[in-house]
């Protein structure tokens, strides 16, 4: 019975599942005979690649149109508001139903059409990092003292997050970037706004850039737009091999093929991100070459073809790339769907926008890979099996072995490396990130310039409209790819800093004329704006850096080199016509001239200026005077330089300024250490007894003092009022019984190359090199302020060679078209020198490149008997060069001497009516010096949870001691 | 002849065989120009050859013995040689005696627990082993730094830290104050290089003379060597610079009318802009004073 009752219930179900069943499957064939081709656009388009292939779509599904229409004109959908085909990006509400005709992934319209089934992907790529390009926009702004707060963030166009909640490290909204009025502005901050709409614009997802169809010369700028920036590939070239017969083979600016893929390559990838020091340069171990530098198929080390209209250096011994792509991996074999298209919030900064991790992969110090990342996303095309961790590429399918660093570190396991057990510490090392150690090299173009005309118009990209003002972003001042810096990235873990947005400018008038001339940015926290910032440098080499490299390098923890020097306008010089404040003119330096001069009380001996810290320019001239004092003279006017006080400084030879220090090389008095923090009242901190204290450098946490007859003598200043002495080095080794000379010292830290096809890194020390009347030059290894040795190889260079100052400039040198002369950042030390036999003084150019084997690459006879040396490192856009300013005896004149070139020393300029003169110092801006004498930053940082060290643990790090 | 080959087998030991000069050199280890009985191991011929019993025997008792025992007529030749010989052994001798004098002069470096023994001495007063602060009339800084546990009192083991450590730090760092009481051991007012420990290139510095020795006056000299020329500020006057103040408009300004045109200064552009204030392209009133 009860049977019975169920069964017309059971049948009735079943009749009605059918029948549901029946209406899926024929709705899912309608669907499938909607989703063919439209025969009318296959009646041009014959032959065209299925774009969709996963889930095949009509024509019209995605660019609408009539499908069925024979004419063009009736099958196509017409442009209401027609637009040039420029660079410029279109409002989010422009002619919509035309803008989906042309790219159906075109964000305006990508929601209704991708994002019928791809709905997150869609929405969060909006709101992404490469939605909006926020860092891209708002960095440079902030650095540039336009945004007031570091946590203030432009995007392209307005965004809101409406989706649910936002966490702490994400924004609600984004305002779009707004347009600026600057003409005629003293403020290079308010030059600098011009730039993001006009330059910056070219790399983002609404609009194709540069890479426009039909203009030519764009290989390695063609791409797409939308979803298809990175979906769809293009050629190099621009050329497309598609079979639609419409498609003009000849014309550039069309996709290899109507087809999407999800296998992204790299190259696709660094159509944008690409050029100065971009990632995507480095991961393929390329880099941008300085200006003037030659490059192409005649010249070894540099790439063939062109590409972005330019050539790139391509030197394993300089720049290998990466070694995941050197195994083949490509970006998206590291970064998520989600480092990519967002994750649905908006993020201002790259650090919280991308989850992927060196441990997701690797693991960390105790435990195996967790494949997920930051962010919580997993990777799934890595699997652990048996303990080991494979990861299968997603473009080339290959099964690749990931080593775990619990592995490297477990003696019993075949991947075990002893060195990278000792480094690899918790404890020591527990702050790092891992490409702290292994980023195997860096690039660095400190002073990036851009230049504004208002005698030109450019295009807004944004507005469309052309409005007053040409910017050029391009130009380098100083370019390395050796140095290397740290500090403390987002997350609290030192990381490697670089160059980001800081740009010095200079503007020009409508007439031409310039009105700003290479001025710094300063931030709304009164900090300079040349700042650095923390990057994953995607230089990833197997090899480590060596501890050498960071605990005993001043330099790379943030306190500056003697390199990469900005020089300003002015020099002074002291001599028999008291203080001479001099103007170099940059353009033509044979055209510099004496400006002022102020008597002094008492014979001078030296000089050193307190520059500016936002400026560097000169505010106040210490002169190491005879009878016992440094006078202290106000050089902020230049044609009014005034005295306004002395100190009492014992036997004062020279003197050397650090952030709100001063220290005083004073003879058999020793040498004094004074806070001058306020500069026309020096305070004594502290004395250290020498033998005869000649002259003195600061490098880190140590003075080095050149003291005459003892040699180089070694202080330690971290305790300013309670130096205490480190270690004492006789140069010429006690076998000679003549006392040596030092006269004067400089340190600088000789960095490392990287490891390449198992050749080692090259050995990085830190060296002082002294000046010595006895020995002439000596190279002291200084890596262990406690037990200086002389560096191997290294030669005195005789008696013959009287050296009495040195000064140092690294340079990138240009080489010959033909690749014959090799363009190479090399080290120079400019050594001046009395010859024994007469008074007459040499100048000397030697390449210190590698302190084991210096050679003298330039010599030239300079004026008589010489005391000081300065390299001004000068910028002539657009070309970095350099000249010598040599203070010494000469007939009431002083000479500049171009040095620009290795060997060739060639004159170029005497400004007359300055007396005789003893001492030289000049103007400039310190452009890596990030941290102070007196622990104040002297560079902001752009994000706000980052930092430089601190003179505390910058410290700590130097004392590290060294085995 | 006997005797001779009989002598000639007691000095086997030498393997020497000759006349009486050559016995003598071989045998003679001290030069002294006689044989003493550790010289010349057999008894029984040293007593023979003793002639005269003064427990050497000399050259003329070497030759005698070989000649059979009968002394050889004494010749000039042989006076004079020993009279040689032995002004030669007083000489040697006196050198000997003066070497041990000035060694003996040296005083050894006072220890430190001498060296904190006076130091106790000094400041000591109520000999309860411990210096207070109020005993204590050397600086206050200096009780601070020597006083580590902070207890206000010196006591014998913080006394010997202390002036162990000052020790250490003066011996690589030495100057004029403290070369005398570190280096001159024998209190001659002269450090030789022998007296010397500390480095190198200080004594180097300070020997003018090169004789090995510093004296007071090298000391007070300072440092030489090395030097820049000397004489290298002799191009400048002595005394304050004087020169006459020149300013913009005193080197430039051609025509007088108080501004100075890109023209007159020798068309230096940029120096130019970093002086034109105003950016009117002249320099003019304060621009130029």
């Amino acid at each position: 019975m009860r049977s019975r009752s169920f069964l017309p219930v059971l049948i009735l179900l079943a009749a009605s599942l059918a029948v549901v069943r029946e209406d899926a499957g024929a709705d899912s064939a309608r669907k499938k005979a909607e989703r063919k081709p439209n025969p009318g656009c296959i009646s041009c388009h014959q032959g065209i690649e299925t774009m969709h292939p996963w889930d095949p779509l009509s024509c019209t599904d995605c660019h609408g149109g009539d499908g069925d229409a024979r004419t063009m004109e009736a099958a196509h959908v017409a442009a209401r508001q027609p637009v040039a085909n420029d660079e410029r990006t279109v409002g989010l509400r422009h002619d919509l139903a035309y803008r989906r005709f042309l790219n159906p992934t075109d964000l305006r319209v990508s929601t209704e059409v991708c994002g019928r089934c791809h709905e997150s992907e869609c929405s969060n790529l909006e709101k992404s990092l490469h939605g909006t390009t926020a860092g891209h926009l708002s960095d440079g702004l902030y650095e540039n003292g336009v945004m007031r707060d570091k946590a203030q963030r432009f995007s392209i166009f307005p965004v809101k997050d409406t989706d649910g909640t936002v966490p702490d490290n994400a924004y609600k909204s984004m305002p779009g970037i707004p347009a600026v009025s600057v003409d005629g502005d003293d403020r290079i901050g308010k030059h600098f706004s011009d730039l993001p709409r006009k330059s910056c614009m070219q790399c983002h997802l609404y609009s194709r850039g540069v890479g426009l169809r039909g203009r030519l010369g764009q290989d390695g700028w063609y791409r797409g737009e939308g979803c298809a920036s990175c979906h769809v590939l293009y050629a190099h070239d621009g050329l497309s091999l598609t079979n639609d017969p419409t498609v003009d083979k000849l014309e550039p600016g069309h996709a290899i093929a109507h087809r999407m893929t999800s296998k992204i390559p790299t190259e696709t990838c660094t159509t944008c991100h690409a050029l100065d020091a971009n990632i995507g340069m480095s991961f393929r171990g390329l880099g941008q070459l300085p200006p003037g530098v030659p490059g192409g198929p005649d010249v070894p080390g540099t790439t063939d073809k062109l590409s972005k209209g330019r050539f790139f250096l391509r030197d394993e011994a300089i720049c290998p790339p990466d070694v995941h792509y050197e195994r083949g991996m490509a970006c998206i074999d590291c970064h998520t769907g989600a480092d990519v298209m967002g994750d649905g919030n908006i993020y201002g900064f790259m650090e919280d926008a991308v989850g992927i991790r060196c441990e997701t992969c690797h693991g960390t110090f105790s435990a195996k890979a967790t494949l997920k990342t930051k962010n919580g996303g997993r990777l799934d095309h890595i699997k652990i099996q048996d303990g080991i961790a494979y990861l299968t590429g997603k473009i080339d399918g290959k099964r690749r072995r990931v080593k775990q660093v619990v592995d490297v570190l477990n003696p019993r396991h075949e991947h075990h490396n002893k060195r990278a057990k000792a480094a690899m510490d918790p404890v020591k090392h527990g702050r790092l990130t891992c490409y702290a150690c292994h980023s195997g090299w860096s690039v660095n173009f400190f002073g990036f310039h851009f230049d504004r005309n208002e005698a030109f118009t450019q295009l807004d990209i944004l507005s469309g409209q052309r409005t007053t003002g040409r910017v050029t972003t391009q130009e380098k001042i100083f370019a390395t790819f050796r140095h290397y810096y740290l500090g403390f990235d987002s997350h609290g873990k030192i990381a490697p800093y670089m160059v980001g947005f800081s740009t010095t400018g200079s503007a020009h008038d409508k007439n031409g004329e310039t009105y700003l001339r290479q001025e710094l940015p300063v931030t709304a926290k009164n900090l300079s704006g040349m700042t650095l910032i923390h990057h994953q440098l995607h230089t990833v080499r197997p090899a480590a850096r060596r501890c050498v490299e960071c605990h005993a390098a001043p330099s790379v923890l943030g306190l500056g080199s003697e390199n990469f020097h900005l020089f300003r306008d002015l020099f002074v010089v002291v001599g028999d016509a008291g203080l001479v404040v001099c103007g170099f003119d940059v353009k033509s330096p044979d055209k510099s001239v004496a400006i002022a001069n102020v008597d002094l009380p008492s014979l001078p001996r030296h000089v050193a200026l307190l520059n500016n810290r936002l400026t560097g320019r000169a505010e106040v001239a210490y002169v190491a005077s005879q009878g016992g004092s440094v006078q202290i003279v106000d050089v902020t006017k230049p044609v009014r330089p005034k005295r306004v006080g002395s100190v009492n400084a014992g036997d004062a030879r020279r003197v050397h300024i650090r952030e709100g220090h001063m220290f005083v090389a004073a003879g058999r008095d020793g040498l004094l250490i004074y806070d001058i923090k306020k500069p026309r009242r020096p305070r004594l901190l502290a004395k250290v007894a020498t033998t005869e204290a000649r002259a003195v450098f600061i490098d880190g946490i140590y003075a080095y003092v050149a003291d005459g007859p003892a040699g180089l003598r070694i202080v330690d200043v971290s305790r300013l009022d309670k130096p205490a002495l480190t270690a004492t080095f006789d140069l010429n080794g006690g076998n000679d019984s003549r006392p040596n000379g030092a006269n004067d010292v400089l340190v600088h830290f000789t960095p490392a190359r990287p490891d390449v096809q198992g050749r080692r890194r090259t050995r990085a020390r830190n060296v002082a090199y002294v000046a010595d009347s006895e020995g002439g030059l000596y190279l002291v290894d200084v890596s262990r302020p406690e037990k200086p040795r002389r560096v191997p190889n290294s030669i005195g260079y005789g008696r013959a060679f009287q050296a009495t100052a040195l000064a140092f400039a690294s340079n990138y040198d240009i080489g010959s078209a033909g690749g014959d002369i090799v363009s190479a950042e090399r080290d120079y030390l400019y050594v001046v020198s009395t010859s024994q036999a007469s008074s007459n003084g040499d100048l000397f150019k030697m390449d210190v490149t590698d302190p084991e084997q210096i050679r003298l690459t330039g010599r030239r006879r300079t004026v008589t008997d010489p005391r000081g040396v300065r390299i001004a490192r000068v910028y002539q856009p657009p070309f970095l060069k350099q000249f010598a300013i040599v203070a010494g005896r000469a007939n009431d004149s002083v000479e500049i001497t171009d040095v620009s070139d290795r060997s060739n020393l060639t004159a170029a300029g005497v400004v007359e009516g300055t007396g005789r003169v003893v001492g030289v110092d000049i103007e400039s801006f310190p452009l890596d010096r990030l941290v102070g004498l007196d622990d104040k930053p002297l560079k902001d940082v752009s994000h706000p949870r980052s930092r430089y060290l601190t003179r505390k643990e910058i410290e700590r790090i130097l004392r590290v001691e060294l085995k | 002849m006997r005797n001779t080959w009989f002598i000639i087998a007691a000095l086997a030991g030498t393997a020497i065989a000759g006349p009486a000069d050559d016995i003598l050199a071989a045998r003679d280890k001290n030069k002294d120009g006689a044989l003493t009985p550790d010289e010349l191991p057999d008894p029984a011929i040293f007593k023979k050859a003793d002639y005269d019993k003064d427990g050497k025997i000399t050259l003329l008792e070497i030759k005698a013995y070989l000649n059979g025992g009968i002394a050889p007529a004494e010749t000039e030749a042989d006076k004079k040689a020993q009279r040689e010989a032995d002004k030669k052994r007083a000489a040697q001798k006196r050198e000997l005696e003066k070497k041990r004098a000035s060694q003996a002069a040296i005083v050894q470096p006072r220890s430190l627990d001498e060296r904190v023994a006076d130091f106790f001495r000094r400041f000591d007063k109520n000999k309860d082993q411990k210096i207070q602060k109020a005993e204590f009339q050397a600086g206050d800084e200096v009780f601070k730094v020597a006083d580590v546990s902070r207890n206000g009192a010196l006591s014998r083991r913080e006394v010997r830290r202390y002036i162990r450590n000052i020790l250490t730090e003066a011996r690589k760092n030495p100057n004029r104050g403290n070369f005398f009481e570190l280096y001159d051991l024998n209190r001659d007012k002269k450090v030789t290089k022998r007296e010397y420990s500390g480095p190198p290139s200080f004594f180097r510095a300070h020997d003018h003379n090169k004789d090995r020795v510093v004296d007071e006056k090298e000391i007070n000299l300072g440092p030489g060597g090395g030097e820049m020329k000397k004489g290298d500020d002799k191009f400048l006057a002595d005394g304050p610079t004087r020169a006459p103040k020149r300013g913009l408009l005193d080197r430039y300004d051609e025509d007088k009318n108080g501004r100075i045109t890109l023209k007159e200064l020798k068309g230096a552009e940029s120096v130019l802009r970093r002086l034109d204030k105003n950016g009117d392209g002249v320099l003019s009133g304060s621009e130029v004073r």
